[in-house]
């Protein structure tokens, strides 16, 4: 399995990051994030190589002008949190069925197996967990159908 | 095994099949909870019903039948297309093409999952549309949510229960996801708060097509292969209709939520159309609560159908026969097509990229058969299946007390009070909600939802023109308050009818024209007085849409909006939404509501009375007392019909009535600052010559007061007297008149009561939801 991050290349341009941030400010009242970058997670569950998926980023997942990627590491390396929100197994990922739809009319060939998406918010600034923690449950996740895992830089 | 049934059901069931001699299967008992959940059946609505209001006792044999569906079976109009019997009701458009609306709530779902919620249930209701008949194509969406307010304190909110700002932001979200990928645009709703929302919020969501004429009709036959198109099927949502017939409470699971994929459901409704158009299908259901159980289950009901489980696609291996035949996997209609037709069909499927599979093939042997694998794994009569449901009985009551006389002073700044009441939320702009809905998709949008000089003005209903070579217009709008149910639930019913009708009017649909939909919300109908609620309101309705000949065409019922925790239950209150469905022969003669001309007249078509229970004026000053406003049914049709008339009769380019705005929450004050700061003009009122239909001796009622049928009207002053013989014999005065940039009122001693400048105004009414 490899897993693909894809965020904006300039991070003033993070739309998504930048509402994030004013929601948890203005509807959870917690103070002291300085910048959410956030991600789109694709993780490949198929025998695709980390050469072919590459070459499927940069040519049909991604814009070059404004969007920048990983495979198999962090997008952002300096943050204090990150929080990545996915899909409980039994709820169905239509963003994973497409890109699954997508790979396939790149390639021009059907693949085996799946992809499955994630949400991933990095953060930065004087936080502390338990304030990441709610965030994720009231925020960023809906445990009824998702899952959440935290991040701690190193 | 969840299966909501109730003992009397069990019973019968556990009789079914001792006569036949064997136990049920698991898919068997599965299929016969689905068939007769609350939710497919409507039991409460076709239930004996014990009911004594004020010591009177009476029998009420359906709810539906002795008063919805009465007004449409008396009906005279002969526009009536197909009404009550398919998916959605259908109307007459123009010369070669019908109309159909259906809309209804995706509530428990939405209180789980926001977000997936709202945008299901908009997906829901546009397969609705999509299944009526041969097939409608949608053209339009509205959206009406109710919800606790967004200021709840978070310190108090009840374990399990997302905040209600949460919950509105998710389900904006998912109405605009779903609405702006299909693209249908999405042109009318309403918000309103409320705290006993908190635990079940409501999510309705309507939609509107269009349909060739002679394509009304549907009918299975004997031989026709049975395909379902669209997305695959899971896991997901299993006993969706089953779930929603009983209330929540903490422990509620998972299983029932989806997100949708508009995208999906946009390739299969391209295939669909074309394949109609083509005459390929002879009758077409959507895939909604019940999945293929309540599909098939329904098409088959006259006939017979044989279905094999294992041709079904898959999103995963593993499922069982009976999570095939239940799921409630989005995206999937279901059609039967004669076997020659199938490979043009599968042509056109290819193209547009979606799936079409044969399932299985309708019968002439009045029984549903599933088979998995060659093995029989159900087997039921059509008959017990769909008639053998036992009728509820249920017991009602309701008593009134006095009305009372309200109990606080007349407020002394008047100023401060309409500012007050532009920033409560339920009146407040909802702009950042309604902006991120794509109005324009399709090209056909005549009036939108904010009109005026800088496109921030709340308009009072939609039109939208469906054939862009027809100058005809589809109206839509709609008329919710559940506030006046806590006073009477009857005068809340006629309330809100009489609110759907007066904002179609106000932008010039044609009186006569006019269909509209319910849609109830109730809390448990197995409690005496919330059912007796429920009864009065269906007698309000009876008797407003009877007055007017307006007739109901769909609807849908929600009830068991209850919310148990351990501090106790919340019940919503009642509620229903009325949408209408009206028609405007030439688009070009629409009214919007701003203010056109400095130096035209103001007049007010209506009595105001002292009515200010239940109202916002009211709710800012705690009170719930005071008299619910009333419909006067003779008075209202004769005004509407003249009004109507008018609008219709005048010439496009040179109008009688330039402006028109409708009086409901706030009253005439709220109205008027709205005409106001919608157009950048500013007006001065006299109260003293409002037309009273009772005496009333201060200021403040009259100004807020929300008595029904009223209009705030502008009249181009050089035809004050054509205006004047066209109103003749209703009630109606000339209040004042378009100047400066302030709202200027002068109370009923000539002395001036409230002066404040309409950007003051404006910000008021905008700052409340601006997020």
């Amino acid at each position: 399995m490899h897993k693909l991050e894809i965020t904006v290349s300039n991070k003033k341009n993070d739309s998504t990051g930048f509402s994030t941030k004013t929601d948890i400010e203005e509807d959870l009242g917690i103070t002291g994030i300085d910048s959410i970058g956030f991600a789109e997670v694709y993780f490949f569950e198929t025998t695709l190589d980390k050469e072919k998926i590459k070459e499927i980023a940069e040519k049909a997942f991604t814009d070059p002008l404004i969007q920048k990627f990983t495979i198999d590491e962090e997008v952002y390396e300096n943050y204090d949190y990150y929080v990545e929100v996915k899909l409980h197994e039994d709820v169905t990922d239509n963003v994973g069925l497409v890109a699954i739809e997508a790979v396939e009319d790149f390639l021009g060939k059907k693949i085996e197996g799946k992809i499955r998406t994630a949400k991933k918010y990095y953060f930065e600034g004087t936080i502390s967990k338990e304030q990441i923690e709610k965030i994720s449950k009231e925020l960023l996740a809906n445990e009824v159908i998702e899952t959440f895992t935290i991040g701690e830089k190193k | 095994m969840l299966l909501s049934l109730d003992l009397i059901e069990m019973k019968k069931i556990q009789k079914h099949f001792s006569d036949l001699k064997r136990e049920p299967t698991q898919i068997e008992l599965e299929t016969l909870a689905q068939t007769w959940s609350e939710h497919c059946k409507h039991k409460t609505f076709t239930a004996k019903i014990d009911y004594t209001e004020n010591g009177k006792r009476e029998q009420i044999t359906g709810l539906f039948k002795s008063f919805i569906k009465k007004v449409t079976d008396e009906s005279k109009r002969k526009w009536l297309v197909s009404v009550f019997s398919d998916n959605a009701g259908i109307i007459g458009f123009n010369d070669k093409f019908n109309i159909a609306m259906k809309a209804e709530t995706h509530n428990h779902p939405s209180a789980l999952d926001p977000y997936g919620g709202a945008n299901t249930g908009l997906g829901g209701v546009i397969r609705d549309v999509l299944g009526v008949g041969l097939g409608a194509k949608p053209f339009a969406n509205t959206d009406v949510f109710c919800f606790a307010p967004h200021d709840f304190d978070s310190k108090k909110l009840p374990k399990g229960i997302m905040h209600p700002k949460r919950i509105f932001k998710g389900v904006r979200q998912g109405v605009r996801d779903y609405g702006n990928r299909i693209g249908i645009p999405t042109v009318n709703g309403a918000i309103i708060f409320d705290e006993r929302y908190l635990g079940n919020p409501l999510v309705y969501c309507g939609t509107v097509g269009l349909i060739p004429k002679k394509m009304e009709h549907k009918k299975s036959n004997p031989g026709d292969l049975i395909v379902v198109l669209g997305g695959k099927t899971g896991r997901d949502g299993i006993h969706g209709a089953t779930f929603s017939s009983i209330e929540l409470d903490e422990s509620t699971s998972s299983s029932a939520v989806q997100i949708g994929n508009p995208i999906e459901e946009k390739k299969m409704l391209d295939a669909l159309l074309k394949a109609r158009d083509l005459g390929l299908y002879t009758a077409i259901t959507d895939c909604g609560a019940g999945g293929f159980s309540s599909a098939v289950g329904e098409m088959a009901e006259e006939i017979g159908a044989k279905v094999f489980l294992e041709k079904a696609p898959l999103k995963y291996k593993g499922l069982k026969p009976w999570e095939i035949w239940l799921s409630e996997a989005q995206e999937r209609m279901v059609i039967a097509i004669p076997k020659e037709n199938f490979e043009k069909l599968k042509e056109i499927c290819d193209i547009e990229g979606t799936n079409a599979t044969i399932i299985g093939e309708f019968t002439n042997t009045k029984k549903l058969e599933l088979f998995y694998e060659n093995e029989l794994v159900g087997e039921l009569g059509m008959e017990f299946l769909h008639q053998g449901v036992p009728q509820k009985e249920l017991t009602a009551e309701w008593s009134r007390e006095e009305e009372k006389e309200i109990d606080f002073n007349e407020s002394v700044n008047l100023g401060k009070t309409i500012k007050l009441l532009l920033g409560m939320p339920n009146i407040a702009s909802k702009e950042t909600t309604v902006r991120g809905y794509d109005q324009e998709v399709m090209g056909g949008t005549v009036l939108k939802p904010f009109v005026g000089k800088e496109n921030d003005g709340p308009g009072d209903a939609a039109i939208v023109r469906p054939i862009l070579e027809d100058w005809a217009g589809a109206v839509i709008s709609n008329g919710i308050n559940s506030f006046y149910s806590d006073l009477d639930s009857y005068w809340m019913a006629c309330s809100v009818i009489d609110e759907a009708i007066r904002n179609s009017i106000a932008v010039g649909t044609d009186f006569e024209r006019i269909a509209i939909l319910d849609n109830f919300s109730w809390g448990n109908p197995e409690k005496k007085k919330v059912l007796g609620e429920l009864v009065r309101a269906c007698k309000g309705c009876y008797d407003c849409a009877k007055a007017f000949d307006t007739p109901f065409i769909s609807g849908k019922d929600s009830l068991y909006n209850e919310y148990s925790n351990e501090n106790g239950t919340i019940s919503i209150p009642g509620t229903l939404l009325i949408s209408a469905l009206g028609v405007i022969e030439d688009s070009r003669k629409k009214v919007s509501m701003p203010f056109k001309k400095e130096g035209n007249l103001i007049y007010i078509i209506g009595e105001t009375y002292s009515e200010v229970g239940g109202s916002h004026y009211a709710k800012i000053l705690n009170s719930d007392k005071g008299k619910v406003p009333k419909v006067r049914f003779e008075k209202a049709k004769k005004l509407y019909s003249k009004v109507s008339k008018l609008m219709k009769n005048q010439k496009t380019d040179e109008k009688i009535i330039c402006a028109c705005h409708d009086c409901s929450e706030g009253g005439i004050g709220v109205a008027l600052a709205e005409m106001c700061f919608a157009s950048g003009k500013g007006a001065e009122l006299f109260l003293k010559k409002v037309p009273l239909g009772e005496e009333i001796k201060r200021n403040d009622l009259v100004l807020f007061s929300e008595s029904n049928t009223r209009f705030i009207v502008e009249v181009e002053a050089g035809k004050k007297n054509e205006f004047e013989e066209a109103m003749n014999g209703t009630a109606f005065a000339e209040i004042g008149n378009i100047c400066g940039k302030s709202l200027v009122v002068n109370g009923l001693d000539g002395n001036k009561v409230l002066q404040e400048g309409i950007d003051e105004l404006k910000r008021a009414w905008k700052k409340t939801l601006w997020w």
